[in-house]
């Protein structure tokens, strides 16, 4: 039996491609979400937008360890060879280890297991409670590096599915 | 490009810059077009004093960091963006950028290597950031179908 369209066929158009596109887009931003991320720390700087002191400070390098941490980092008082710089919140690399992604319905979900991580991301961590974020939350954006690779990934699942 | 995505695209590629120097810096490359890309490797003695003192021997530009950390970019008025070591970084910073990037004629006297990493006079930064900055300009000029 045949289906007659009666809306917007361009519209219809784009609506059956972005449909086919998601499984390729999905697909690819799990592959390489977490090295994004993880390649964003380790190098100082916040994978969220703004996110390197406090969430607003505009900065997306993250804020200088504290002069308490830096002494122990010095007198070597630390269970790693921890170095000062970069500030790249790795000690012994567990907490980066433990990021997650798994393709979830409509999304690609990235996590942390590791406890430390809502210490960074949310509730501060050390005495002066420093936050240096790890993940977006609900509304914010990644850093601008990590869009314009999102937007790619976009782009060449569409462009694979016309 | 409407106006109200002017503003709004100016802030997305000075994001870009800031971010994109800051990880060609931690590969130890210039972003700058015409320099050398990667940057030349730190003396022997050099390169133990700083592997000591921030954990890599790389020539990343990040010994305490400070120089770096005072590093920014900015969407300006009209149609640029402006980045570097801007009004707010520290005098020790903006010296230490100058002598790096050999500005003037006092950097050229100074005994440390030449690593660009701030773009002089009609200098631009290299090809494939400007692609980058050219596609992020690009998504937001509206395709002739949205009007539909």
């Amino acid at each position: 039996m045949p289906i007659k369209w009666t809306g917007d066929l361009k519209r219809f158009k784009a609506l059956t491609l972005t449909e086919r596109a998601k499984p390729k887009f999905f697909k690819e931003v799990k592959e390489f979400i977490k090295d994004e991320i993880v390649g964003s720390i380790e190098r100082g700087v916040s994978p969220v937008h703004k996110g390197g002191e406090d969430g607003s400070s505009g900065k997306l390098r993250y804020k200088d360890y504290s002069d308490s941490y830096k002494r122990q980092i010095d007198k070597k008082q630390l269970e790693t060879s921890k170095k000062r710089r970069p500030v790249n919140l790795k000690l012994t690399g567990k907490l980066l280890n433990s990021l997650k992604a798994r393709i979830s319905g409509d999304a690609v979900k990235v996590w942390f297991t590791d406890a430390k991580a809502k210490y960074h991301n949310e509730l501060g961590a050390g005495k002066s409670k420093i936050i240096r974020r790890l993940l977006p939350k609900t509304g914010e954006q990644f850093n601008a590096g990590i869009r314009k690779r999102i937007v790619k990934a976009l782009k060449d699942a569409i462009r694979l599915s016309i | 490009m409407p106006k109200s995505n002017r503003k709004e695209v100016k802030i997305e590629i000075a994001e870009f810059v800031e971010d994109t120097i800051l990880e060609y810096l931690s590969r130890g490359e210039s972003p700058v077009a015409g320099e050398r890309k990667v940057f030349k490797s730190l003396s022997k003695e050099y390169k133990k004093i700083k592997s000591k003192v921030s954990g890599s021997s790389k020539p990343n530009m990040e010994l305490f960091g400070d120089m770096l950390d005072d590093f920014e970019s900015k969407a300006d008025t009209g149609s640029s963006i402006t980045f570097g070591l801007l009004k707010d970084a520290s005098e020790k910073s903006k010296l230490k950028a100058e002598n790096h990037n050999k500005w003037t004629s006092r950097a050229l006297k100074t005994k440390v290597p030449k690593r660009r990493f701030i773009p002089k006079g009609e200098q631009g930064l290299r090809k494939e950031i400007m692609r980058d900055i050219e596609d992020i300009i690009e998504s937001y000029v509206p395709e002739e179908n949205d009007a539909d």
